[in-house]
């Protein structure tokens, strides 16, 4: 399907701001609030309100017609979507509450931390909301798995993690024990990342082979050839879910870019340099945005029986007619 | 009640004539336009109603299908549930899961969310469109009671399309879908499409090639 640009930018940004939120909270929850300077705090509380800020201002441009959105939360008691504007907005407050309390109070008040946890809760569960929209769809056949909502939700994490990281040692030294910890504790959770996408791409592989031709045209007959979509050209522009498929060479180039992405990261996060974390958060950034336009981009949708593979690839090629 | 269109596979000889009335009542309808894109260079844009045509198995046993394909106006529409803004919905008294235009944002989950990709989107007016089983016909009492059914139902040739009620076991289509074991597309997906399809009838005896071609060379 077609990856759009409010979507990549929103999920991904959401993303790294909740995983940043989280860090926060289980380095206060672990070492005591007092072990992070004042400094630490800012940057990193800063950071996530930037990036949920600017998550948040890209959906507004998913809407096509914002003469609705006054409605948006109207079915908060069937629709992912609903529920997604409702923690979203929720987190994008509770990002700002801990964003500005170091600003305004110094030094940070006693109830500065269970702030920090709450915000951080709140942020697992807008990321479980977000992953929870694509999840239950069973019409797209790539994504309609648990995968989906723990790859979504692992990303996130991790990237939040890793600027987090980078941030805490930019804002001040710290101890070679906290580095050391903090360095096996991001190698583990990548090795984590990595085994569930490997299982993802598998299910996505899988997906591509479950549309049936029995079951979708009442035809017991095969092999099947798709003579006409309908009309001259199928509807690329206004049904982004048969957008053509990537392909496979497509596909392999990028998921070794993915890999090549998730070793430097592992190089990176052991480095324990301020440089090498730097690095590592740039690295963690395309790694992010790789992974999220490959889930949209590969993802299958059911109705593409009705609008084979082979048909697809030649629309892209710009063989058959222009997509 | 649940308003529905069967669809007789064997009947149906793909002539586009319901495709393109569908087009043509609502691009002037209630519930329109169908926008094209370039309407005067290439037409290329929103169809409510795609007629697939299929080959299926191999010579010289081939045969082609014709799949006309609109909302299935599901029992459990999938699409429904999913949109935020209650765009998306079912009518209680009919079963016909219609668009309201003035809800809709155009965030096109519900797209997403149909089996079927029976759903379009309209770029320049930013919203989600799609059959409406012609709403705007059925319900309008100032027509003479036989136009009160879908254009597509109405315009096919063959009478390869038959509308009704499929909660009323005594209708028409019921008895179709009962007698002549109607089936609905992607069942495996749970959406319960009201919309069923009337299997073919099996093929006569296969051939073979070297039959085909004793028969061509007796023949000529
Ligand atoms: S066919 Fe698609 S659009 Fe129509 S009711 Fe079913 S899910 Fe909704
Ligand atoms: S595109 Fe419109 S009808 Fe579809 S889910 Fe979004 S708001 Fe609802
Ligand atoms: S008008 Fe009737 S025969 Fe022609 S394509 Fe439609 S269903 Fe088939």
């Amino acid at each position: 399907m077609r990856p759009t640009w409010p979507l990549l930018l929103m999920t991904g940004l959401q993303g790294l701001s909740g995983g940043m939120l989280v860090t926060m909270a289980l380095l206060g929850l672990t070492l005591g609030s007092h072990a992070l300077s004042l400094g630490a705090w800012s940057l990193m509380s800063l950071t996530s309100l930037a990036l949920v800020g600017a998550g948040g201002t890209s959906s507004i441009f998913h809407m096509h017609r914002l003469a609705g959105a006054r409605l948006v939360m109207r079915r908060l008691r069937t629709s992912w979507l609903s529920r997604e504007v409702l923690t979203t907005t929720l987190l994008g407050l509770a990002t700002a509450c801990t964003a500005l309390i170091p600003r305004l109070f110094s030094p940070a008040p006693d109830w500065y931390l269970p702030l920090a946890i709450a915000a951080a809760s709140l942020a697992l569960v807008a990321l479980f909301v977000t992953a929870m929209i694509y999840a239950t769809i069973p019409a797209m056949l790539s994504w309609h798995s648990p995968l989906t909502v723990v790859t979504m939700m692992g990303t996130g994490l991790l990237g939040g993690a890793v600027w987090a990281d980078a941030e805490w040692l930019l804002a001040g030294p710290r101890s070679p024990v906290a580095s050391a910890v903090l360095a096996g504790l991001l190698r583990a959770a990548l090795i984590l990342w990595s085994f569930f996408k490997i299982l993802q791409f598998r299910t996505f592989a899988e997906a591509r082979t479950q549309i049936r031709a029995e079951t979708g045209f009442g035809l017991s007959r095969s092999p099947h050839r798709l003579l006409d979509t309908g009309t001259t050209r199928a509807p690329y522009r206004t049904q982004t879910q048969v957008w053509p498929p990537i392909g496979r060479a497509r596909r392999h180039v990028l998921q070794g870019v993915l890999a090549a992405l998730g070793l430097a990261l592992f190089i990176l996060v052991g480095m324990k340099t301020s440089s090498a974390l730097l690095a590592a958060a740039i690295a963690v950034t395309p790694l992010t945005y790789v992974e999220r336009w490959l889930f949209f981009a590969d993802a299958t949708h059911s109705s593409l029986v009705w609008f084979p593979a082979p048909y697809a690839e030649a629309v892209q090629r710009g063989e058959r007619t222009r997509a | 009640m649940q308003l529905t269109i069967i669809t007789d596979l064997n009947k149906c000889v793909g002539c586009k004539s319901c495709q393109v009335s569908c087009k043509e009542h609502n691009t002037a309808g209630t519930y329109g336009p169908v926008p094209d894109l370039d309407p005067y260079g290439e037409p290329d844009g929103m169809w409510w109603n795609r007629i697939v045509s299929m080959e299926a198995d191999t010579y010289p046993n081939t045969s082609v299908l014709y799949l006309p394909k609109a909302c299935m106006h599901c029992y459990d529409a999938p699409c429904v549930p999913v949109c935020p803004t209650g765009a998306s919905f079912k009518r209680e008294d009919n079963g016909v899961v219609l668009v309201d235009y003035d809800a809709c944002i155009g965030c096109q989950l519900c797209m997403w969310a149909c089996p079927y990709g029976v759903r379009e989107f309209d770029e320049h007016e930013g919203v989600v469109k799609k059959c409406t089983l012609c709403i705007d016909r059925i319900e309008d009492e100032t027509l003479a009671p036989e136009d009160r059914q879908p254009a597509c139902v109405q315009s096919c040739p063959t009478h390869a399309r038959t509308f009704g009620d499929l909660d009323d076991p005594a209708s028409i289509v019921s008895r179709l879908v009962a007698e002549r074991q109607g089936f609905g597309l992607l069942p495996e997906l749970g959406a319960r499409p009201s919309v069923h399809y009337l299997p073919r009838r099996p093929m006569p005896g296969l051939v073979d090639e070297q039959t085909v071609d004793r028969a061509l060379e007796e023949r000529y």
